[in-house]
């Protein structure tokens, strides 16, 4: 015997005319949104802190004093003193500039290469493991590099470097950037140890932008007779320029923020700006990461956050600036 | 089929409850019902009664709004961000859109199979068929067995002999047909009185759908399904009434031509639009 | 490929068509010049593995994992057992802090949207590229200032560093749920917050524990925010969080630096110990989004 189911408003318990209040959906719903405000609230709260703990030292020495002088010296600074400003800041800026832009000059040209390799050259079978193997580099720790760098990546360098001291350091006018005496730490071995860490990312964007290349684009530069070299550079690459820009903003923003593997092999020289790029510097994360816990001197932990402050502003800015350039061939969380 | 009777959680009995004046259940009536996404009009003016007890088939060429009609009648239209609905959709003398009528309440009256088979790929065919009363609220589950309720449910669907030593395996482990049969199972599991088919053997082959066309035959008895198909010839198997639909011009709204019994539609239609239809002049 | 019916053959009577001899060793150059710019890459890979091999090799045994480092840095013998537990610990506080949150962020993000998701989401974004050392000086601002040097506080800012990530990972995975899943939950009658949380994120939940782990893989690695905050605490083994903790990342980075023989040969074991650890967690993950979803009874 079938029996039908029961009908609403039946007194089978189902009641179709309430609204039924529905506490678990509301409560759920809320609490989703308040960790995505987390998020919000976590980086406002990042960038409050940073300058409510900068404003002592900013309001001491004046905001502009930091971005006027390149001279860094602690245990000049005085509570009272308020001019010059010990804390001038310029030449750590400069080495993360120098030592940055060093790295994507060694890292761009390279990933371009390499991904024109996999996804133009290499058979299919190789792709992913070639990918794999490069897409390895960026799981190896930071603190690890800089080990590598100091104890076998230097004594590498050092034929290398002499060469080009002898022959670049001599040149007139522009020979100073090259000049020994070369030690080791230097804003060029920090420069080549950034390219190797960015490498991947920059490698994985250039791969993913090259292959959105419409294969009949591709197939109908091979049917001209285009070898295939020139298929690449033809069909595949000034279409992919905006997005290997925007590959390599993001490459730059990565490699502002390094921070443990730079400190270890750039010698930390905090004084000033060093003209030769084979003397050792410093950067604005390798200050904070040196002097942190034993800044004790008058504004010196203080202006220590002015320097993070100003790290977080140019990483935010080089970092959006290359989302924005990026998304648009990739769509990300968007 | 022996089926069990499923027991009243209020008063514990097995007496089906009737309502005073008769048997009707889950009656569905469209009044003027115009559908849309964003301000653009989907369908417009629907009027359309559909009948406990039959198969009402909604036929039509593609992009006449026949799914996006179905799925008004459960409010599913509702869950595309920006779509709206005005008119009124009674399931048994109450407007599901009015403001004091929950939506997912209405869904445990109304269920839906749809066009790909989509079991829930994590969850074991057990736990597919029950997931709708396990995950729905407390108070129905209430003096249910989950296991009886499971068996029920496949009984129904026409798969439980050949799951019945399984019911652990995963959902998605089976053949698009059974898959369908499972999805069907899952729905009855709530106790709905109307079943909605949104094109529901288009992805199967010939053999499974006709062993589900032969389930809807067997299910009428006791649902009220409203079937969607672009398969004229299905229609004519397995419905009682037809309504067709169809747009004045492409990117028009659709609208409800006629409605009759299938009979009557397929040899003498009504409306020339609909005699264009079924002879194949148009679609 | 079709094309390679209309590539022509060398030797083919086609003028202007067929490639010249220059041409043709100009591809051949360009192809060994890129086979070599790769070769170069993954030359550096094996390059650095190996040599944190086989420094690493040399000083490894039993008893690195057992014993803490000796009193006086110069000995030799020792291990780094403190900064494998602390590792361990804060990393652990960390995901359990990160990973819900951050399931959370993208159910907001990609299940409810609005404005307050867009913005989060383009927050997330902007917050992977964040310096860690620039974290780790907020959490000293925030916390360590209070409330001192702590595992603790090391955990909080990797938990900041491991945030975005999860976010990223969850909702790239969300959004992989097919839309009739949704549809299918729904027409059941069961509500918005029952299917995402008993459907949607059982679907994803594999893909979801895969960047977990990619995640707590990342934070292994971590130095700079834990000089700020954890400090370290290089001798002795420490298990309480709200004390100085020692990490592996941060007795390797004292160790690698301090100038003793002997101290350096224990940082090239820890680098070792260290790459191992991170790996087994990337494979982990691989392993883990490979398998097929199991069914639950």
């Amino acid at each position: 015997m079938t029996a039908r189911p029961a009908s609403p408003g039946a007194g089978n318990g189902r009641v179709l005319l309430q609204r039924r209040r529905r506490y678990g959906d509301t409560v759920f719903r809320a609490a989703m949104l308040t960790a995505a405000g987390l998020v919000v609230v976590v980086l406002a709260a990042m960038a409050v802190f940073l300058v409510t703990q900068s404003l002592p030292a900013l309001r001491h020495y004046g905001p502009l004093s930091f971005l006027g002088s390149d001279r860094w010296a602690p245990s000049d600074a005085t509570p009272a003193g308020t001019s010059p400003n010990p804390y001038g800041i310029v030449q750590f800026i400069y080495g993360t500039v120098l030592t940055s832009v060093i790295g994507l000059l060694i890292a761009v040209p390279m990933s371009v290469g390499i991904g024109l390799f996999i996804t133009g050259i290499a058979p299919a079978w190789l792709r992913r493991p070639l990918s794999y193997v490069v897409d390895l580099l960026a799981a190896i720790p930071s603190v690890v590099f800089g080990f590598w760098g100091i104890f076998a990546l230097i004594p590498a360098l050092q034929p290398v470097v002499s060469f080009l001291t002898g022959t670049l350091g001599k040149i007139p006018v522009i020979g100073g950037v090259f000049a020994g005496p070369f030690f080791g730490l230097s804003y060029f071995t920090a420069g080549i140890i950034l390219a190797i860490m960015v490498l991947p990312i920059v490698t994985a964007l250039c791969r993913e932008i090259f292959a959105t290349t419409p294969a009949d684009e591709k197939e109908a530069a091979l049917a001209l007779g285009m070898t295939r070299w020139e298929m690449l550079r033809t069909a595949v690459l000034p279409r992919s320029r905006a997005g290997i820009i925007g590959a390599s903003i993001l490459g730059l923003g990565r490699a502002f923020g390094e921070t443990i593997a730079v400190t270890m092999v750039i010698g930390n020289n905090v004084l000033s700006i060093t003209k030769s790029i084979f003397s050792t510097g410093a950067t604005m994360a390798s200050v904070i990461a040196n002097e942190f816990t034993e800044a004790t001197e008058p504004f010196h932990l203080d202006s220590l956050f002015v320097v993070a402050m100003w790290l977080l502003i140019i990483s935010l800015i080089v970092n959006v600036a290359g989302k924005l350039a990026v998304r648009r061939i990739r769509g990300d969380l968007a | 089929m022996a089926l069990a009777e499923p027991a009243d959680p209020i008063s514990g009995t097995t007496e089906p409850a009737r309502m005073p004046g008769g048997n009707a259940v889950g009656r569905i009536e469209v009044t003027d019902l115009t559908a849309a996404y964003r301000g653009r009009p989907a369908i417009t003016g629907v009027n359309l009664a559909m009948e406990p007890g039959k198969v009402t088939a909604l036929i039509g060429p593609s992009g006449c709004g026949k799914s996006t009609l179905l799925r008004c009648l459960n409010g599913l239209h509702l869950i595309v961000p920006g779509a709206s609905v005005t008119g009124t959709v009674h399931l048994d003398g109450t407007n599901i859109y009015d403001r004091g009528v929950d939506l997912v309440q209405v869904r445990r009256h109304v269920g839906m199979v749809f066009q790909r088979p989509n079991p829930f790929p994590t969850m074991s065919i057990a736990d597919n068929v029950a997931a709708g009363l396990k995950f729905g609220p407390r108070s129905e589950r209430r003096g249910r067995k989950l296991h009886e309720v499971i068996e029920r449910s496949l009984l129904q669907a026409g798969l439980w002999e050949e799951v019945k030593d399984r019911l652990g395996k995963p959902g998605a482990g089976l053949s698009g047909g059974q898959q369908q049969r499972l999805c069907i199972a899952r729905s009855l599991a709530v106790e709905p009185q109307i079943l909605l088919m949104d094109e529901p053997c288009s992805a199967l082959d010939p053999v499974s759908t006709e062993v589900i066309e032969g389930l809807i035959g067997a299910l009428k008895h006791d649902y009220t399904v409203v079937i969607v198909t672009h398969n004229m010839q299905q229609a004519a198997r397995v419905s009682d009434v037809t309504a067709f639909m169809t747009v004045s011009s492409p990117g028009a709204p659709g609208q409800l031509v006629e409605a009759a019994n299938t009979q009557e539609l397929f040899s003498q239609p009504a409306e020339q639009a609909t005699m264009d239809y079924i002879s194949g002049k148009i679609g | 490929m079709a094309t390679s019916m209309l590539r022509r053959h060398p030797g083919q009577q086609q003028p202007g068509y067929s490639p010249s001899a220059a041409r043709r060793t100009r591809d051949r150059v360009m192809t060994i010049v890129l086979a070599v710019v790769v070769a170069i890459a993954v030359a550096v890979l094996v390059w650095v593995l190996a040599y944190v091999a086989a420094q690493g090799f040399k000083y490894l045994s039993p008893a690195f994992f057992t014993h803490t480092p000796p009193g006086n840095p110069a000995s030799y013998g020792g291990g780094y057992a403190n900064g494998i537990v602390g590792s361990l610990i804060i990393v652990g506080i960390a995901a359990l802090i990160s990973v819900p949150v951050g399931i959370a962020a993208a159910v907001a993000i990609i299940e409810y949207g609005g404005r307050l998701a867009a913005a989060a989401s383009f927050i997330t974004d902007v917050l992977v590229g964040v310096p860690t050392i620039v974290t780790g000086a907020f959490i000293y601002a925030l916390w360590v200032i209070h409330f001192g040097f702590s595992g603790l506080a090391g955990s909080i800012a990797l938990a900041l560093v491991m945030l975005p990530l999860v976010i990223r990972a969850t909702a790239e995975m969300l959004r992989l749920v097919p839309v009739h899943l949704r549809e299918a939950s729904a027409a059941l009658g069961v509500s918005r917050a029952r299917t995402i949380v008993s459907v949607v994120l059982p679907t994803a939940s594999s893909g979801i524990i895969t960047g977990v782990f990619l995640a707590v893989a990342r934070a292994m690695g971590e130095t700079a925010p834990l000089l700020l905050t954890a400090l370290g605490d290089q001798q002795f083994m420490q298990v309480h969080p709200t004390q100085r903790m020692s990490t592996l990342s941060l007795q390797i980075f004292t160790d690698a630096i301090s100038g003793f023989q002997a101290a350096q040969a224990r940082a090239w074991a820890g680098a070792l110990t260290l790459i191992i650890i991170v790996s087994l967690f990337a494979i982990s993950a691989r392993l883990i989004s490979r398998r097929a979803t199991i069914t639950r009874s």
